[in-house]
C-alpha cells in the first residue's frame, strides 16, 4: 500500500536518476488510498524533468533538481497535484502529466531557460569581427529589406570586408510578405518585443500599413532618391534569393531559410520573463545567447521541423492586396530588378498554419535548457 | 449684349453641395467655356448668401458681413458668364433678394433650383438638423411640417429652402420663366453624373466635356444611428460644447468615421399616415409649376414621391431597435477613444512628450 | 527596555475584498506609522504590487518592466526594519509554493503573520467578472460562470480566479510552517454594516489606531448590469486599437470609477438562482473547513455564508435600452474628454511660448556662455512651473490603477 507522497518521492527519485517512465506507468499496479495532496513538486515541474531526461539522455542529477525547485513563470494551475485515486479536497484539481498542456509545462520550462542563460559564458565575438583585410578598392553595398535575411547578409559581406560607405549600390531583399513579416516578427522578438504572431498582423490591419522591414517598394524608392544605383532582389526562395544577390553584389552569398517559428515564439516568451528577471538591456543580451549559441545545438534534439507561418485568415485580404501593390510599385519603380516582383504574393505553403504549435516551441524551451545545462558546464 | 448670370439658389438635399464641388473642380474647364464659378476667400459662396440672409448663423454671421458686395466685386472684375451657388440663398426673404439682384441690373439674370421630391426631403432635412446639434425626434418633426405648411408668417427652416412655388416667386420676381430653371434630382440610384449633365445643360456647358468628378457625398444614416445622435445631442446640450469640438468630434468623428459606415442600417421615410398629405402638397407644387411655365430640366414627375411597400412594417426611426442604438453607441464610442489616443483631440506627442518628463 | 520583536503582516489577498482600500490608508499615512514603529515601505502606490509580480515571476501587461528587483528591494527594507512592517497585495494570493517559500525566506527570521481577508463567493464572483471586464476582457457573463465551474479548470479565467480567491487553498500554501493563531482571516462585513467596519478590523490585526489612521470616503467602483454589459462590447471594439496606457486613463478610470460607478438605478450584478446554489454549496464546504484549521478570525465566519438569492439580471441579455443610454451617456463623456484635452492642449502651447521668450531674453543679453546654464535652469523651471498644473491637470484622472 502506497500513499500519494511515497509515491511521488519514488516518482522524483526515479526522474532524479534520469528515468523517463510516465506517471501512468508508474503508479499502474499501486494501490491508492487517500487523497492527491498539493504541494511539491508540482505535477507540471516533475514533467518537465520527466521530459528533460528524454532530451538529455542520461542522469542529470542536477539539472533536475534544479528543474525541481524552479519557481513557476505566469498564469495557470497553481501547483496542481499528480493524478491520483481521490482528489484533493481543495486547489489545483489532480492532472495526468501528460496530458498537461504546452502552456502550462512552459510555465516552469521557461524559467529553467531563465535560471541557465546567465550561467553560458557569452561566446568570442568573432563573428562579428569585420574583416582584417578591409578592401577598398571593392564595391561598397549596403543591404536592405527584409530584416532576418538583411541581417544575415550585413554580417556576412563585413565578414567578407566589404565596404559600405555612402558611394554605395543600394541592395533591397525582398521575399513573399508572409516570410517578411516572419522576419520582422523574428528581429523584433530578438530586440524585446513580446507581441505574438497575430498581434504583428492585427497592427497591420487595424493601421492598414506594414512594417518597414516589409516594405521594400517603399525602401527602393526612398534610396533612390540618394542618387546611387538601387537593386531590388525579389525571390520566394532562399537559395534562390542569394543566387541572385550574388549576381549584383559579384560574389557568392548564403542567405538563412526563414527562421524557425518556434524559435522566434520562445524568445518572445523570454522577452518579458527575462526583462523581469534581469531587467531589459540585459534580457536583449541573453536572447542573443541563446539564438545564437544555444538554439543551434539544441535543434538536434527536436524531433519534428515547425510548420511554416501563414498569415492569419483575416489578415489574408490584406496580405494579397498590398503584396500585389507592391509587386506593382516595384515593377515600376526605375530601379533594377533581379527575379519575379510577383514573388511578394504570399502562396499556399504545404502544411502552414497560421498559428505557432506551441508544441514546438515547449520542445525547442527543453532542448535549449539541456543545451544551456551543457554548455554552462553541467556535464564534462 | 449683356452677359448671363446663373443664380443657384437651392434647395438643400438636392445635390447642391456635389454640384458646387463639381464647378470647383473644374474652374479651369468651365472658365474656357466662358463661365466663370466665382472665387471668394472661402471657395464657396455660404458668407455671400449667409450675407444675403441675414440670419444669425452661430456666429458665423459676424464674418459673413459684406460678402455678397465682395462677391459683386468679384464679378465686376470678369466679362465672362458667371454662376453663384448656395443653397441656402432659397431662404431669403423678398426685400433681401431684391437688393441683391440689383447688383445685377445690366445682366441676363437666371435662377436655377434644383429639386427633389419631398419624399427623400423631409428625413434627409430631418437628419441634417440632428447633424447640426437638433434635438426633435422624427415624429415632432413631422408634426412641425405640418402645421407650419402654407403659413406666411412661418420661419420653419425647411419651408424656407424646400418650398418651390415659394423660391420660385421670390426669386423669380420681375424674371420671365424662361428664366426660371427647375432641374429635378433624377431618382435614387441614377449616377451622380446625371445631376450634373442636367445642370451643365442650363449653364451652358458642354455636358459631354472631360470634367473632373467630385468625390464629395453627403454621408446618410440610418434612423437607428440619428436617433442615437439626436440623444447624444441631448446629453451634450447640458453643457455647452464648443463649435469647433462639435464639428470634429461629433460631425466629423463619429458620423463620418463610424456611423456612416454601419452595415445594415434602415433609413427613415415619410410615415405612411404622412403620405397622402405629402403627394397632396406635391400635386398643388407641380400644377403651379406647370402653369407658371418655368423651363424644367428632367421630368416634374420625379418630384412625385415614391413610397417604399411598407406599410405593414414601416420603420420608426425614433423607435428604432435598442441594440442597433447600443451598438452604433458603442462603435462610435469606441471610435472616440480611438481618436483621443492616436492624439486628434490636440493632447497628442506634445503632451505625452511633456508628462514623461515632467513624471522623470 | 524591552525588546523589539520584528513581526511581518503579509496580507496576501482576497482581491475584492477592500485591498486597495487598506493599501491606500497605509500608503497614505506611511510617514505617521513609521513614526510609530510601522513600516509600510513604498516610494510609489503600486510598489508591493510591483514587488509582486517580481516575487511570482508574473509578466503584467508590459508593467514587469518596472517590477525587476521589486521584491528583493522590498525585502530588504523589512528586514533592516526593527519593528513591525505591513506587505499587502491581493496578487500574493496566487504564489506557488515555490514563491512562499521564496518569500519567507527573503524576510529573514522575523514573526511571519499571514493576513487574508475574505468575502461570501456569492459576491466574489460577479464582482470578479467585473474586475475583467474593467481590464479589457470580453468574455460574457455566462461564459465567464461556465469556466469557473469546469472542474478541469481548463481556462485561464478559472485557473487565475481560483489561484486568487480559493480561500482554504491560499491559505494552505502560504501558511506552511506558520503557526495558525498567525493567520489572521479578516471576514468583509454584510452590505449595510458600519462603513469603517472593515477597517476596524484590518486596524485591529496589524495593531494600528482605527481611530488616528480614519478611512476616507470609500468610492463605490462597481458597475450596474448594463453598463458592464455596455463596457464588455465596448472591449471587443477596443482591443487591437487602444493602447492599455490609454484604456487605463480614458476607459478604467475616467469613464468606469469617475462615471458609470456613480449611475444609480441600474440593476446591481449578481448570481442567478443555479449558479447561487452551487456557489452557496461551495462556500458553506469552505467554512467547515476553515472552521476546523483554528485561524484567528476577525470578524465572523458566518459572513461567508452566502446570503439568500436575489433578484438576477443576466447583463448576457439585458435591457438594451439601458445598455443604449449608458452608451451614449459616455461617448457625451468622451466627447467632452476631447475638448478638455483640446484645452490642455492650448494651455501647454502657451507654456512653451513663455519658456521659449525667457530663453530669447537671455541669449539676446550676449554674454551666451555665461548664461548657458540659466538658460538651462530657465527651460526647466518655466516648464515645471507651468506645465506641471497642466500636467496634473492631465493626469489627475490618469492614475495607474492596475
Amino acid at each position: 500500500m502506497t500513499t500519494y507522497s511515497q509515491a511521488i518521492s519514488s516518482w522524483a527519485e526515479h526522474l532524479r536518476a534520469g528515468g523517463t517512465t510516465p506517471w501512468s506507468a508508474w503508479t499502474s499496479d499501486t494501490e491508492q488510498p487517500g487523497a492527491a495532496e498539493p504541494g511539491n513538486p508540482s505535477a507540471t515541474h516533475l514533467e518537465v524533468a520527466r521530459r528533460i531526461n528524454r532530451i538529455a539522455g542520461r542522469p542529470q542529477v542536477a539539472l533536475v533538481d534544479l528543474v525541481l525547485a524552479v519557481a513557476p513563470t505566469g498564469r495557470g494551475l497553481v501547483d496542481p497535484p499528480l493524478a491520483w485515486g481521490e482528489p484533493s479536497r481543495f486547489g489545483s484539481p489532480p492532472v495526468h502529466p501528460d496530458a498537461l498542456s504546452s502552456e502550462e509545462l512552459l510555465r516552469v520550462a521557461l524559467p529553467v531557460l531563465v535560471r541557465l542563460l546567465p550561467l553560458v559564458v557569452p561566446a568570442e565575438k568573432y563573428a562579428t569581427r569585420a574583416s582584417r583585410f578591409s578592401s577598398p578598392w571593392r564595391r561598397s553595398v549596403r543591404v536592405h529589406g527584409s530584416p532576418y535575411a538583411a541581417a544575415a547578409l550585413i554580417e556576412q559581406l563585413r565578414e567578407q570586408g566589404v565596404p559600405t560607405s555612402s558611394r554605395c549600390t543600394h541592395v533591397v531583399l525582398a521575399r513573399p510578405l508572409d516570410v517578411m513579416m516572419a522576419e520582422h516578427w523574428h528581429m523584433s522578438s530578438l530586440r524585446g518585443s513580446p507581441a505574438r504572431w497575430w498581434r504583428v498582423w492585427r497592427q497591420a490591419v487595424a493601421t492598414g500599413s506594414l512594417p518597414r522591414g516589409a516594405r521594400p517598394d517603399r525602401l527602393a524608392s526612398r534610396l533612390l532618391d540618394s542618387g546611387r544605383p538601387v537593386h531590388v532582389v525579389v525571390a520566394d526562395d532562399h537559395d534562390r534569393l542569394a543566387e541572385l544577390v550574388s549576381g549584383v553584389v559579384g560574389r557568392p552569398v548564403s542567405l538563412p531559410p526563414t527562421p524557425d517559428p518556434a524559435e522566434t515564439d520562445l524568445v518572445r516568451r523570454l522577452n518579458r520573463l527575462l526583462t523581469l528577471r534581469t531587467g531589459p538591456d540585459r534580457a536583449r543580451t541573453l536572447v542573443q545567447v541563446l539564438a545564437q549559441q544555444v538554439v543551434p545545438g539544441a535543434r538536434v534534439s527536436l524531433t519534428a521541423p515547425s510548420a511554416p507561418l501563414a498569415v492569419p485568415p483575416w489578415a489574408r485580404a490584406l496580405a494579397a492586396e498590398r503584396s500585389r501593390e507592391m509587386a506593382d510599385g516595384i515593377r515600376g519603380g526605375g530601379y533594377a530588378v533581379h527575379g519575379d516582383p510577383d514573388d511578394l504574393v504570399p502562396t499556399d505553403r504545404p502544411g502552414a498554419s497560421s498559428t505557432v504549435d506551441r508544441d514546438r516551441t515547449l520542445e525547442l524551451a527543453l532542448a535549449a535548457g539541456v543545451r544551456a545545462w551543457q554548455l554552462q558546464g553541467g556535464t564534462p | 449684349m449683356s452677359r448671363r448670370v446663373f443664380l443657384h439658389v437651392g434647395t438643400p438635399k438636392s445635390g447642391t453641395s456635389y454640384l458646387q464641388d463639381k464647378l470647383a473642380l473644374n474652374r479651369g474647364q468651365i472658365e474656357a467655356q466662358g463661365l466663370e464659378y466665382l472665387h471668394t476667400r472661402t471657395g464657396d459662396h455660404f458668407e455671400a448668401a449667409l450675407d444675403v440672409l441675414g440670419d444669425r448663423w452661430a456666429g458665423a454671421e459676424k464674418a459673413a458681413r459684406g460678402q455678397w458686395d465682395a462677391l459683386m466685386l468679384e464679378a465686376r472684375k470678369t466679362r465672362r458668364d458667371l454662376v453663384i451657388s448656395h443653397e441656402i440663398l432659397a431662404a431669403a426673404p423678398p426685400g433681401r433678394v431684391r437688393q441683391a439682384l440689383s447688383g445685377f441690373a445690366d445682366d441676363e439674370v437666371h435662377i436655377v433650383v434644383t429639386a427633389r421630391d419631398l419624399g427623400r426631403q423631409i428625413p434627409a432635412e430631418w437628419q441634417e438638423r440632428i447633424k447640426h446639434r437638433g434635438g426633435r425626434t422624427y415624429a415632432q418633426f413631422i408634426r412641425a411640417l405640418v402645421r407650419n405648411h402654407g403659413r406666411s408668417d412661418s420661419q420653419m427652416w425647411f419651408w424656407r429652402v424646400q418650398d418651390l412655388p415659394n423660391i420660385l416667386t421670390t426669386w423669380g420676381t420681375g424674371l420671365t420663366p424662361d428664366r426660371l430653371h427647375l432641374v429635378t434630382v433624377p431618382p435614387s440610384g441614377a449616377p451622380s453624373g446625371d445631376l450634373w449633365q442636367r445642370f451643365a445643360g442650363v449653364l451652358g456647358l458642354d455636358p459631354a466635356a472631360d470634367y473632373t468628378d467630385s468625390t464629395s457625398l453627403n454621408v446618410s444614416l440610418g434612423g437607428a444611428e440619428v436617433t442615437m445622435l439626436r440623444r447624444l445631442n441631448l446629453a451634450l446640450a447640458e453643457r455647452k460644447l464648443p463649435r469647433d469640438v462639435y464639428i470634429d468630434w461629433v460631425r466629423e468623428s463619429i458620423v463620418r468615421g463610424s456611423l456612416a459606415g454601419r452595415p445594415g442600417a434602415r433609413r427613415a421615410t415619410v410615415p405612411p399616415k404622412r403620405r397622402p398629405w405629402v403627394d397632396q402638397v406635391t400635386e398643388g407644387w407641380l400644377e403651379w409649376i406647370s402653369q407658371l411655365g418655368v423651363e424644367v430640366i428632367g421630368d416634374l414627375d420625379e418630384l412625385r414621391s415614391v413610397w417604399p411597400d411598407d406599410l405593414d412594417d414601416w420603420f420608426d426611426p425614433d423607435d428604432p431597435d435598442a441594440e442597433e442604438v447600443a451598438d452604433a453607441a458603442i462603435d462610435a464610442l469606441a471610435h472616440v477613444l480611438d481618436g483621443i489616443a492616436s492624439g486628434e483631440a490636440g493632447a497628442g506627442p506634445m503632451v505625452t512628450r511633456f508628462a514623461r518628463r515632467l513624471r522623470g | 527596555m524591552t525588546e523589539s520583536v520584528r513581526r511581518i503582516y503579509l496580507h496576501v489577498g482576497a482581491p475584492k475584498t477592500g485591498t486597495s482600500f487598506v493599501q491606500d490608508i497605509l500608503f497614505n499615512h506611511r510617514a505617521e506609522l513609521r513614526e510609530q514603529g510601522i513600516l509600510y515601505a513604498a516610494d510609489r502606490h503600486d510598489a508591493h504590487f510591483l514587488a509582486a509580480l517580481d516575487l511570482m515571476d508574473l509578466p503584467w501587461g508590459g508593467l514587469e518592466q518596472e517590477a525587476t528587483g521589486a521584491w528583493d528591494r522590498l525585502a530588504a527594507e523589512v528586514r533592516a526594519w526593527p519593528g513591525t512592517a505591513i506587505i499587502s497585495h491581493e496578487i500574493l494570493g496566487f504564489a506557488s509554493r515555490v514563491h512562499v517559500e521564496r518569500a519567507l525566506a527573503s524576510l529573514g527570521d522575523a514573526e511571519v503573520h499571514v493576513v487574508l481577508s475574505a468575502r461570501d463567493l456569492v459576491r466574489q464572483i460577479p464582482a470578479e467578472w467585473q474586475e475583467n471586464v474593467k481590464h479589457r476582457r470580453t468574455l460574457r457573463y455566462g461564459a465567464f460562470l461556465d469556466e469557473l465551474r469546469d472542474e478541469k479548470r481548463s481556462g485561464d479565467v478559472a485557473r487565475w480566479f481560483w489561484g486568487v480567491q480559493e480561500v482554504p487553498d491560499v491559505l494552505e500554501r502560504w501558511t506552511a510552517g506558520i503557526p495558525s493563531e498567525h493567520v489572521h482571516v479578516v471576514t468583509v462585513p454584510p452590505p449595510g454594516s458600519a462603513p469603517n467596519l472593515l477597517w476596524e478590523r484590518f486596524a485591529g490585526v496589524f495593531g494600528l489606531d482605527p481611530v488616528k489612521f480614519a478611512p476616507g470616503d470609500r468610492v463605490n467602483t462597481s458597475l450596474g448590469v448594463p453598463e458592464s454589459a455596455m463596457v464588455r462590447r465596448l472591449n471587443t471594439r477596443l482591443n487591437d486599437v487602444l493602447p492599455n496606457h490609454h484604456y487605463r486613463g480614458l476607459v478604467r478610470e475616467l469613464l468606469v470609477h469617475q462615471n458609470l460607478s456613480a449611475r444609480s438605478g441600474s440593476p446591481r450584478l449578481a448570481l442567478s438562482p443555479e449558479a447561487h446554489a452551487w456557489a452557496a454549496g461551495l462556500g458553506r464546504s469552505w467554512v467547515t473547513e476553515l472552521v476546523q484549521r483554528g485561524y484567528d478570525v476577525v470578524g465572523d465566519l458566518d459572513e461567508l455564508l452566502p446570503s439568500d438569492p436575489g433578484p438576477f439580471t443576466d447583463p448576457d441579455a439585458c435591457d438594451e435600452a439601458a445598455v443604449a443610454d449608458a452608451a451614449i451617456e459616455a461617448l457625451a463623456l468622451m466627447t467632452r474628454e476631447a475638448a478638455r484635452l483640446r484645452d490642455v492642449e492650448s494651455e501647454l502651447r502657451e507654456v512653451v511660448a513663455d519658456r521659449d521668450r525667457e530663453i530669447q531674453r537671455l541669449r539676446s543679453t550676449g554674454v551666451h556662455r555665461a548664461k548657458e546654464r540659466f538658460v538651462q535652469k530657465a527651460e526647466t523651471s518655466t516648464l515645471a512651473r507651468g506645465s506641471l498644473a497642466v500636467y496634473r491637470r492631465l493626469r489627475g484622472r490618469n492614475s495607474r490603477s492596475t
